[in-house]
């Protein structure tokens, strides 16, 4: 991001000391020059249409000065971006479907370096009580391994099981049960 | 803290004034009447005659018939038809055509203290004689401690066997958003709570003396392993890894804590010095090993690992690193506990989409389903191992039960219109 302004001003710099022409650079060729990244739909600041931030350049630190998240930003990140996370019955591994979230939080946390993540890993009430402490921990663990793959510390990230003691919903149904096998983000700064 | 100082205070008072001087009968032997050992025991006549002397009598020997009753041991004639009335001496003559084998006599008084004093008499029907006489006192307000007591010695004349009416029940609650943790009397009275945390707690563990338990609770978002002393009421925190710990048996010599914890990446099983805080490896899988009990011997422990893909329970020697499979029925295997007599590990297992108490020998045998109703979870042993204590949702929400394991008779332990679980009989 930081390439883009530079380069920004250096071009206004050309431009405005170019005495009788104009120079226009279009920008798409502008985003793509600098970044080097093909990011159709996306406005000068990588922004996309949804509000989303994307772009593998971590330099520019958007948590303001002093590096202080504001309850507004973990407001609305704790509804945008960290998403519940689902199991299957019994297991702990990431769902492929899950990835793109993880990865959206992943550059999220990135990009908002105050920020501290709790993972709380859940699970549903057909199992017993301990076994699934064990597997909410596991759940917990296999969501933080993977963010820290992609690129979050691990000093950033707390874990904790929850096991079936806290659900989301209490019908013995599929629907219900699939709801509470979850891995769920308290984020705090 | 008013609450459990007022029960340190009930413990000291009870240890001091439930005591008893025993005077042997004349002719006495150490002749058993019932061998609790063999299965399908014939149930043995006896009859509890009303105590006398003090109108508090009759809910005194109310109280030992109800615990002896409980046992399954023992048939009781009709009052109505008694020959002779309780406050008449024992005649042989009047109990024999009933068929009575064993007649217990008591009589209630007050102390010059305003506490009571009671005597109780036991006679052999066939042998015409007394077979045990023993006075007991205690204060005011342990009538229940002071009727299990007698219980208990009946029980031991007659079947050489320690009961049980004088143990108590640990179990969980919840409670205004945390979990709260009571001890009750045997047969769930005088429910008393310890302490309570705003959020979650595991099933506490008993230590073998039976003055302190673990447990394990959430506080700030962090699991932690605690040991409280019932005799002082102060709790500590002996492990929090900042993982999951989770507690599971104290050793039978009270020394080391078994304990579950996943800092070292997965939850295994680990030995922990009590007085040192030093942990020792048990179990070293990739997998979920969680939920463990140590045989009385001390020898062996059981556990719930994942390592075939559902849980299951498995069984290792304290000091091996092979564990062997125990548990091949079904494909959902959980909470294990030992029995304090060594011969049975109860355990939870899914059966028709429900959870069950099962028991099973240590060598993988006689394996038998014990409940049959709701959602069964969580089992504990008495201290004799002849009865289990268990989680059900049998009655809509979870309380806590009790199923003899012969698997007659469940009774509410818990109190009704309040959500229980994670039961744990002391010894």
């Amino acid at each position: 991001m930081k390439r883009f302004f530079v380069a920004v001003l250096f071009l206004a710099l050309i431009a405005g000391c170019a005495t009788d022409k104009k120079v226009t650079v279009p920008q798409d060729d502008q985003t793509k020059n600098i970044s080097g990244e093909k990011d159709a739909g996306k406005d000068a600041l990588g922004t996309d249409k949804n509000g989303r931030v994307s772009g593998r350049d971590d330099s520019l630190d958007k948590t303001g000065k002093a590096g202080q998240l504001t309850d507004e930003q973990i407001r609305i990140a704790s509804r945008d971006i960290f998403r519940d996370v689902h199991f299957d019955y019994d297991r702990y591994e990431i769902k492929d479907a899950d990835k793109a979230v993880l990865t959206t939080i992943s550059e999220w946390m990135i990009a908002h370096k105050g920020a501290r993540a709790l993972i709380e890993g859940h699970c549903d009430d057909r199992g017993s009580n301990e076994y699934n402490l064990g597997l909410g921990d596991q759940r917990a663990q296999a969501v933080k391994n993977l963010l820290n793959t992609l690129g979050v510390t691990s000093d950033r990230m707390e874990t904790v099981s929850y096991g079936e003691d806290k659900p989301l919903c209490t019908e013995q149904i599929e629907t219900c049960w699939s709801s509470n096998r979850r891995a769920h983000f308290v984020l705090t700064k | 803290m008013r609450m459990p100082k007022l029960f340190a205070a009930l413990m000291s008072i009870c240890a001091a004034a439930v005591f008893l001087s025993s005077h042997a009968a004349a002719g006495a032997d150490d002749r058993v009447y019932v061998d609790i050992s063999s299965p399908g025991v014939k149930r043995l006549p006896i009859a509890i005659q009303e105590f006398t002397g003090h109108q508090d009598g009759a809910d005194m020997s109310e109280i030992v018939q109800d615990d002896l009753a409980w046992t399954g041991l023992f048939s009781f004639t009709d009052r109505a038809a008694h020959l002779e009335t309780s406050d008449r001496p024992f005649d042989a003559e009047n109990w024999k055509p009933l068929g009575v084998e064993i007649v217990a006599k008591g009589t209630l008084q007050l102390s010059p203290e305003g506490g009571y004093t009671a005597l109780v008499s036991l006679y052999d029907v066939f042998a015409a004689e007394n077979i045990m006489k023993k006075r007991y006192s205690a204060e005011k307000g342990l009538l229940r401690l002071m009727s299990h007591k007698i219980a208990g010695d009946i029980y031991e004349r007659i079947t050489g066997g320690k009961g049980i009416f004088s143990s108590r029940i640990a179990y969980l609650t919840s409670e205004g958003g945390g979990t709260a943790l009571y001890v009750s009397d045997w047969d769930g009275r005088r429910p008393n709570r310890l302490l309570k945390k705003n959020d979650l707690m595991t099933a506490p563990h008993w230590s073998p003396d039976g003055r302190r338990l673990a447990y394990s609770a959430v506080k700030q978002g962090k699991w932690g392993v605690y040991i409280l002393n019932l005799d002082d009421m102060k709790e500590e925190v002996v492990l929090s890894t900042g993982k999951t710990d989770i507690s599971g048996d104290f050793t039978p010599d009270g020394k080391y804590l078994l304990i579950s914890s996943s800092k070292k990446g997965t939850p295994d099983i680990y030995l922990m010095h009590i007085a040192t805080k030093v942990l020792t490896r048990l179990t070293y899988s990739d997998y979920i090993e969680i939920s463990s009990t140590v045989s009385p011997d001390g020898k062996n422990i059981a556990f719930v690992s994942n390592r075939t893909g559902p849980p299951q329970v498995y069984i290792m020697g304290i000091s091996d690193a092979e564990p062997r499979r125990l548990t091949y029925s079904g494909n959902y295997n959980t909470s294990p506990r030992w029995s304090p007599v060594g011969d049975r590990i109860a355990f939870s297992g899914i059966i028709d989409g429900r959870h069950q108490v099962f028991l099973i020998k240590p060598d993988g045998g006689a394996l038998r389903q014990l409940t049959r109703t709701g959602n069964s979870e969580q089992p504990s042993f008495s201290p004799d191992g002849r009865c289990v204590v268990f989680e059900s949702d049998r009655e809509g929400a979870k309380g806590v039960y009790m199923i003899r394991a012969d698997g007659e008779d469940v009774m509410r332990i818990s109190p009704p219109g309040v959500k229980a679980f994670g039961p744990s009989w002391s010894p």
